[in-house]
């Protein structure tokens, strides 16, 4: 009888272990959304900008956790971990966006325009109370400040997306889409606004 | 047999249509953001001050009804208070609103901080607990219909709040930011608030000024 509830004790905790997450860190690759980012301002493709490293705007911020995911039976908290700093997955963005859009981008000796960024909040996590369907939440939040030559401020602007995905039963999968889009919204935002083709035309 | 029969089919029917009807109540649909009448301001009390080249719009939603109706909670019940602010910047510098370090005082000056938006969501959603008892109260058909509003009604309330949450916070010279920053107040001291303390800060040098609205 004892050996029995010994094998029942063993059995029970092997559920419990694998149905709770045995791993609690998701690593993720790179975040590289597709951007669709059109030259509306009708740059010559001779404005030249540079860019400063992206800086977190708290310094409690850490530099590579970019989320957390509920995972398994239970849904057990899980931290999303990226290869690559938070700050540099923003600013591969932005440059990637500022080339697709005709700039020439530059040293900082030879720049007519400096693009300064601070990044507040690049974050995905889940709704999921194991009460009810479940979706993936992403928040991305960075000041974008452009500078010229003469160090006044050309242009500035908050980017702040929030996007939630569909609901569905298991929404961890969701979670970098979720995010990449929120990305990709925040970048093509900078360059739908006419104010900031007009800073490029003074 | 078949009598009984029908009776179980029609008993199912009923409790799927009572149950689908109280699950479509739980919905989040206030008001949109650009609905608050000239009444509504005066009902919530609005506040114009110029200060360092900008002029501050302040409205502070405290009322029970109006509350409700823009960002559907009980100001009381949620110990928040929802303040909508404009900042329109005439100056020749490049500003920041910074809702960490700006705060609401009551008339004895005890000040009370504002909260992130995400906490300003958690507490929405505690005080709109209701929403998911109705699984419980109607067994596996309530439960499914009410797992799917249940998502659907914080989804819903989420996508609200960041979509009327402040913003741009960097503003530009010549332009203007909008919408609500959300302030952690007791109920027992939310009608003794009669000031908002707006920081701004100046992302060159990161030095900061604190301009204050009386209502």
């Amino acid at each position: 009888m004892s050996s029995f509830k010994f094998l029942f004790f063993i059995l029970f905790s092997c559920v419990l272990f694998f149905t709770s997450g045995c791993a609690q860190t998701l690593r993720v690759d790179s975040i590289n959304p597709d951007l669709n980012v059109a030259n509306t301002g009708n740059l010559s493709g001779n404005a030249k900008v540079a860019f400063e490293p992206f800086k977190l705007a708290s310094k409690n911020q850490e530099e590579n956790l970019i989320g957390v995911a509920k995972i398994g039976a239970f849904n057990s908290e899980a931290q999303i971990v990226s290869t690559e700093k938070v700050s540099n997955i923003v600013a591969s963005a932005v440059k990637r966006g500022f080339r697709d859009a005709g700039f020439n981008l530059v040293d900082s000796g030879d720049a007519d325009f400096i693009v300064t960024g601070l990044v507040e909040k690049f974050w995905v996590d889940e709704y999921a109370t194991g009460l009810s369907f479940e979706y993936s939440k992403a928040s991305v939040r960075y000041d974008i400040i452009i500078r010229n030559r003469q160090g006044a401020t050309a242009w500035a602007n908050t980017l702040d997306v929030f996007m939630a995905s569909e609901k569905s039963v298991d929404t961890t999968a969701n979670n970098m889409p979720t995010l990449s889009l929120a990305l990709k919204d925040s970048v093509e935002a900078i360059f739908k606004d006419q104010t900031f083709w007009n800073a490029f035309q003074k | 047999m078949r009598f009984n029969k029908a009776i179980g089919d029609f008993c199912c029917v009923s409790l799927f249509i009572l149950t689908s009807l109280l699950a479509g109540c739980a919905t989040y649909s206030p008001a949109e953001r650009g609905e608050l009448t000239p009444a509504d301001i005066l009902k919530g009390k609005e506040a114009v001050v110029s200060s360092e080249s900008c002029e501050f719009r302040v409205v502070i939603l405290k009322d029970r009804d109006l509350a409700k109706r823009y960002v559907g909670i009980d100001p009381a019940e949620s110990s928040m208070i929802p303040v909508f602010m404009r900042i329109a910047n005439s100056g020749n510098r490049l500003i920041k609103l910074d809702a960490s370090g700006s705060s609401l005082l009551t008339a004895a000056g005890e000040p009370f901080q504002s909260l992130t938006i995400d906490e300003a969501i958690e507490k929405a959603m505690r005080s709109d607990a209701e929403v998911v008892g109705w699984g419980i109260a109607f067994g596996t058909v309530g439960a499914i219909v009410s797992a799917s509003n249940t998502a659907s009604t914080n989804k819903s309330l989420e996508e609200d709040y960041h979509k009327k949450s402040f913003k741009p916070n960097l503003i530009n010279t010549e332009s203007s930011g909008e919408g609500l920053v959300f302030f952690h107040v007791p109920p027992e001291k939310q009608e003794f608030i009669n000031a908002a303390v707006i920081q701004l800060l100046d992302p060159t040098s990161n030095e900061t000024k604190k301009v204050t609205v009386r209502f």
